[in-house]
């Protein structure tokens, strides 16, 4: 068997075993099923949700403000990380205000969000993007300042430049660290939609999981749990496959 | 290349004085006014222990550090755009992501040559440094005499008025260094360079070098400089002479 094959099949035994455990679980326990329905009975839901379709306006809620706040918080992030990076002047100015904010718990703004931007869509977006934002930003940071101090006397001496020095020198160089601080913004994100839609919105796979625990829907919320783990999985997964490429060299 | 004395100078080194300010505000002459003039098409080392302003006097030719008193006077002016200095590090410094012929054509992209033109002169060149055959390679692919070669062809492919060399070999093994300062020669012989090399072998620097200057340090300056007056082109047979043996010697007592 060569090396995918055994990880599949690893990988198959891994999730067919941890089903195993469940299901024994709740067998010899006799655990009420609004505690934990299970497993075929959660497998039944996601089946269910997906046949009669009524996730789609939910799952593409989620997705909509995953990827917008993700889009957003990694573009502002990694332009003012560059800016940053050219101009330590301006870090030293705003260097310290980005530092609350970096440490500020961000969950702990979503209710402030809420109340400047409204139950709305608009402040999903907005905590998402503050939760993505500022590791892609200091990732940029690093990863431009990572560039060794010969490939910069190299640019001095061939004259490049500044468009040339982030094309053909910084940029490249700071595929390591960017990516760091893009995957650890795919998982933030995911947290933050998820954790928007929580708190505001009449949709999404957030609004389900609230629906599904207030009315003690228990299987529904297994399966939102499982989906957006599967989500988060997914993006990371996605980046992570970038990255490989674009480090290919290594 | 016999040396006459009062040929062309490409650039003169007048008066030039290098002091850094330490983090504690100590004054730290590295650089005592050195004067030096570097003619057209030699070959001219630069000896002396760490510390005396060697690689300081190489990146002030370069530009990338400026002199606190003194100026370099340029034949036919101070060099402008990219093109007019080549430097080669002790490391290679390629970029570790780019195949060896995107690292070589790397400056004529930056100049702006056109796509054509700049990947021939870049297969030409890595054909002279003996690379023809590894163009698509990546530099971790290479050994490091190979990536030194093409650091080389990177600062020579755009046929510079000067080319700056920072202990090029300093990281080789012996028998690499050996074989590259012959392919090195070789080369200059070819491109008519001007090359302006850093070392602390003097064996290298006697092997090498149409002229040597020597160089003292506390404060860094020019102790003396002497031609070498050894046949060309050189080869084994230089290393056996006796003249060979006598300018280590000299060059060995004025390094102490």
């Amino acid at each position: 068997m060569n090396a995918t094959g055994l990880r599949i099949t690893l990988g198959l035994v891994s999730v067919v075993g941890l089903v195993a455990l469940w299901w024994l679980y709740v067998a010899l326990t006799g655990v009420p099923p609004y505690v934990l329905p299970r497993p075929e009975v959660v497998g039944a839901e996601i089946v269910r949700l997906f046949a009669s379709g009524s996730i789609w306006p939910h799952l593409a809620h989620t997705l909509g403000v995953l990827l917008a706040g993700f889009a957003i918080g990694s573009v502002a992030g990694a332009l003012l990380g560059c800016v940053l990076a050219k101009a330590p002047r301006v870090e030293r100015v705003v260097g310290p205000y980005l530092f609350f904010f970096q440490t500020a718990p961000k969950i702990a703004l979503a209710p402030l969000f809420i109340l400047w931007f409204g139950l709305g869509l608009a402040s999903q977006l907005v905590l998402v993007v503050s939760l993505v934002f500022f590791p892609v930003m200091v990732g940029a940071l690093l990863g431009m300042h990572s560039v060794p101090a010969r490939l910069r006397d190299l640019a001095g001496i061939l004259k490049m430049t500044p468009i040339q020095r982030l094309r053909l020198v910084e940029l490249p160089s700071a595929v390591p660290e960017l990516f760091a601080g893009l995957k650890v913004a795919a998982v933030q994100a995911t947290i933050g939609a998820i954790l928007s839609e929580w708190m505001s919105g009449d949709s999404g796979l957030g609004y389900l999981m609230v629906f599904a625990s207030t009315t003690y829907r228990t299987p529904l919320l297994f399966a939102m749990v499982l989906l957006t783990a599967l989500l988060g999985i997914v993006l990371y997964q996605s980046l992570a496959l970038i990255e490989r490429r674009l480090l290919s060299w290594r | 290349m016999g040396q006459t004395p009062g040929r062309d100078t490409l650039v003169s080194i007048e008066n030039v004085e290098r002091v850094f300010v330490t983090n504690t505000g100590d004054e730290v002459r590295a650089l005592a006014p050195v004067s030096l003039a570097i003619h057209k098409g030699e070959f001219l080392s630069l000896i002396g222990p760490s510390g005396c302003g060697k690689s300081t006097l190489l990146r002030i030719l370069a530009g990338l550090d400026t002199p606190t008193a003194g100026r370099l006077d340029w034949a036919g002016g101070a060099p402008k755009s990219g093109n007019d200095i080549g430097f080669v590090f002790q490391d290679a410094v390629l970029l570790p992501w780019a195949s060896v012929i995107d690292n070589v054509r790397l400056p004529l992209d930056v100049f702006g040559t056109p796509k054509g033109e700049a990947t021939q002169r870049a297969e030409a060149i890595l054909r002279l440094v003996g690379l023809g055959d590894f163009t698509s390679a990546l530099p971790k692919e290479l050994s490091g005499g190979m990536r030194q070669r093409a650091a080389i062809a990177r600062a020579l492919v755009y046929n510079p008025r000067i080319v700056l060399m920072d202990e090029p070999f300093g990281a080789l093994d012996l028998l690499t260094r050996d074989r590259m300062n012959d392919e090195l020669l070789r080369i200059q012989q070819e491109l008519g360079a001007t090359i302006v090399f850093v070392t602390h072998s003097i064996d290298e620097a006697a092997y090498l070098s149409d002229r040597v200057a020597v160089m003292s340090a506390r404060p860094g300056r020019i102790s003396a400089v002497h031609e070498i007056d050894l046949d060309q082109p050189r080869g084994e047979a230089v290393k056996d002479s006796p003249r060979f043996h006598e300018w280590l010697s000299q060059l060995r007592r004025e390094l102490r």
